[in-house]
C-alpha cells in the first residue's frame, strides 16, 4: 500500500502523534487561516453531487455594502495576512456585482481566491480577476466531455470550462489555476484519459476528489464509490506524484498511515472551525460550507452578530474530537489521528461519521 | 500540467535569509526570484528558480514536521497560494 519513496509508516505517526498534539491547542486557540464567502448559491450548472443543492435551494444574498463592512471589521479584528478570502456558490460570477466585491476585497488588501466553473470566464472577465487581484483559482471538471456535461447536467460546459480556463492561463498571472475533479462511479474510468488530456492544459494542480454523501450526491448512492474504487483513486493519484506531476486529493477524510502524506503534501487535520470559517450568501456564519447548515450548527449571522467575538467564543461544536461523539470511533486505534473524521460528512442526525477508510485503505 | 515544482535549496537559503514563507510543493511567490540571479552568489537551477523533480525525487522524504505548517487545501476551496502575506 505505501507508496515507494514515501516516508515510513512510524515516521508518519510521529507527525501525526505531533499534529494531534496541536489539534488541542488549536481547539483552545483557533487561527482563522481561510474565511469563505458565499456569494449566491445560483448557478448556472446542476451538478449531480453539489454539496449546496445550489439551485435547488437559493438564499438571499448580501449586497457589497454588508460585505464591505463586514470585511473592514475583519481587517480590523485580524488584519490581512490571515484569513485569506475564497469566494465561492453557486457559481460566484452568477453575480452581476461580482467585480466589485473582488475589487472591494483587493482594496482591504486581502489574498484572494475562488471556485468557479469558468463557463462565464471570457477573455474580460480573466482580465478582471488578475487586476482585482486573485491569485488562486479552482475549476471544476468532473470527467471527459461526455460525462462531464451529463454530471453536471449542462450540454456544452465542458468546452465552456476548457475555454474559460484558457483565458486564465493566457494571462500568466495567477499563483495557482487549479482543475478540480470529483470522481463518482461514472467517471472514475476516465481518469488515466483525463490525466493525459491535462498534461497538455498548462495547469498548476489537478485536484481529485471523491463525491461524498452530502448535498444532492445524497440522492445519488449509485454515484458513490466502493471500496475498490476508492484504492484505485488514491492508487492513482500517488502513481501520478511519483511521477512528479501536481496531483493531490483534498483535504477530506483520514487516510491512514500509508496514504497521509503521499496523496497530499499534509496530514488530515478537518479545519472546519479550527482554520475555516463560512459565511452563507444570506450572511449566516457557520464553518466549512460543506457542512449542512442546520440548527446547531449555524453560530449566528454577520448582519446582527459580531462575527470576532463568536469566532472566538463559539464554533463549540468544532472545537473537539467528532470521536468522542461517534460510537464506532470508541475502541479504533486510530482515532488519535482522524479524531473521528470530517465534519462535511458526519451525519447529525445519527451521530456517526459516513465516510471512514477504516478496512478500506488501513 | 505543469511538473511539479520544488523550491532548490539554494532558493530556499535565500528565502529564510529574507523571511519569505515558500513552501516545498506550492507555487513560489515570484517576488523572491526577482531577487535571485547568478550575480548575488546564489545558484539556481534555471532562470526560475525552481527545479523540475521526476520519479522518486517527487516523494518528500523530509523528516521534519510542524504541525503548524500544516498546509491544508479544502474540499472544493481554491487552493492555498503560497505568496506574500500582504501586510497589515
Amino acid at each position: 500500500m505505501k507508496p515507494a519513496g514515501a516516508l515510513p509508516a512510524e515516521t508518519k505517526r510521529r507527525h501525526m502523534s505531533e499534529l494531534a498534539d496541536y489539534r488541542e491547542k488549536l481547539y483552545r486557540k483557533p487561527f482563522l487561516r481561510s474565511l469563505f464567502l458565499e456569494l449566491t448559491t445560483r448557478c448556472n450548472e446542476r451538478c449531480l453531487h453539489c454539496g449546496s443543492s445550489c439551485g435547488d435551494i437559493v438564499r438571499e444574498e448580501l449586497s457589497p455594502e454588508q460585505y464591505r463592512e463586514f470585511l473592514a471589521k475583519i481587517k480590523s479584528d485580524f488584519g490581512t495576512a490571515n484569513p485569506r478570502i475564497c469566494l465561492t456558490g453557486g457559481e460566484p460570477l452568477m453575480r452581476r456585482d461580482f467585480f466589485e466585491i473582488a475589487q472591494m476585497i483587493h482594496e482591504l488588501g486581502f489574498r484572494w481566491g475562488m471556485t468557479s466553473n469558468a463557463t462565464l470566464i471570457d477573455k474580460a472577465a480573466a482580465e478582471k480577476l488578475e487586476r482585482f487581484g486573485m491569485r488562486t483559482i479552482s475549476v471544476s471538471v468532473d470527467g471527459l466531455r461526455e460525462s462531464h456535461d451529463s454530471f453536471r447536467r449542462t450540454p456544452g460546459g465542458w468546452d465552456a470550462a476548457m475555454r474559460g480556463i484558457q483565458n486564465l492561463i493566457d494571462r500568466r498571472a495567477f499563483q495557482d489555476v487549479q482543475i478540480t475533479t470529483v470522481v463518482h462511479k461514472g467517471n472514475i474510468d476516465e481518469l488515466e484519459q483525463m490525466y493525459q488530456l491535462l498534461l497538455g492544459v498548462d495547469i498548476d494542480s489537478w485536484r481529485v476528489i471523491n463525491i461524498d454523501p452530502i448535498g444532492r450526491a445524497k440522492l445519488h448512492p449509485e454515484l458513490l464509490l466502493d471500496a475498490g474504487d476508492y484504492r484505485r483513486m488514491f492508487d492513482f493519484i500517488a502513481e501520478k506524484r511519483r511521477e512528479g506531476m501536481p496531483v493531490l486529493y483534498g483535504c477530506e477524510h483520514y487516510l491512514g498511515a500509508g496514504f497521509e502524506r503521499e496523496v497530499r503534501d499534509w496530514y488530515f487535520l478537518c479545519n472546519a472551525g479550527r482554520y475555516t470559517a463560512g459565511i452563507r450568501s444570506n450572511g449566516d456564519i457557520g464553518a466549512c460550507l460543506d457542512i449542512e447548515p442546520r440548527p446547531g450548527l449555524i453560530e449566528g449571522n454577520i448582519l446582527r452578530d459580531d462575527f470576532t467575538r463568536i469566532w472566538q467564543e463559539g464554533f463549540k461544536p468544532y472545537r473537539r474530537d467528532l470521536a468522542d461523539s461517534d460510537e464506532k470511533c470508541r475502541d479504533c486505534a486510530e482515532k488519535r489521528f482522524c479524531a473521528g473524521g470530517a465534519f462535511h460528512s458526519f451525519d447529525f442526525d445519527k451521530m456517526e461519521q459516513q465516510v471512514c477508510f477504516k478496512s478500506v485503505l488501513f | 500540467m505543469k511538473a511539479k515544482r520544488r523550491i532548490t535549496a539554494a532558493a530556499a537559503a535565500f528565502v529564510a535569509a529574507v523571511n519569505f514563507n515558500g513552501c516545498a510543493y506550492g507555487p513560489p511567490p515570484e517576488s523572491i526570484y526577482d531577487n535571485i540571479n547568478s550575480d548575488n552568489g546564489i545558484s539556481v537551477s534555471d532562470d526560475s528558480g525552481i527545479e523540475t523533480m521526476t520519479g522518486e525525487d517527487a516523494i518528500d522524504s523530509s523528516d521534519d514536521f510542524d504541525p503548524e505548517n500544516n498546509i491544508n487545501e479544502e474540499v472544493y476551496g481554491p487552493p492555498e497560494d503560497f505568496g506574500l502575506e500582504s501586510g497589515e
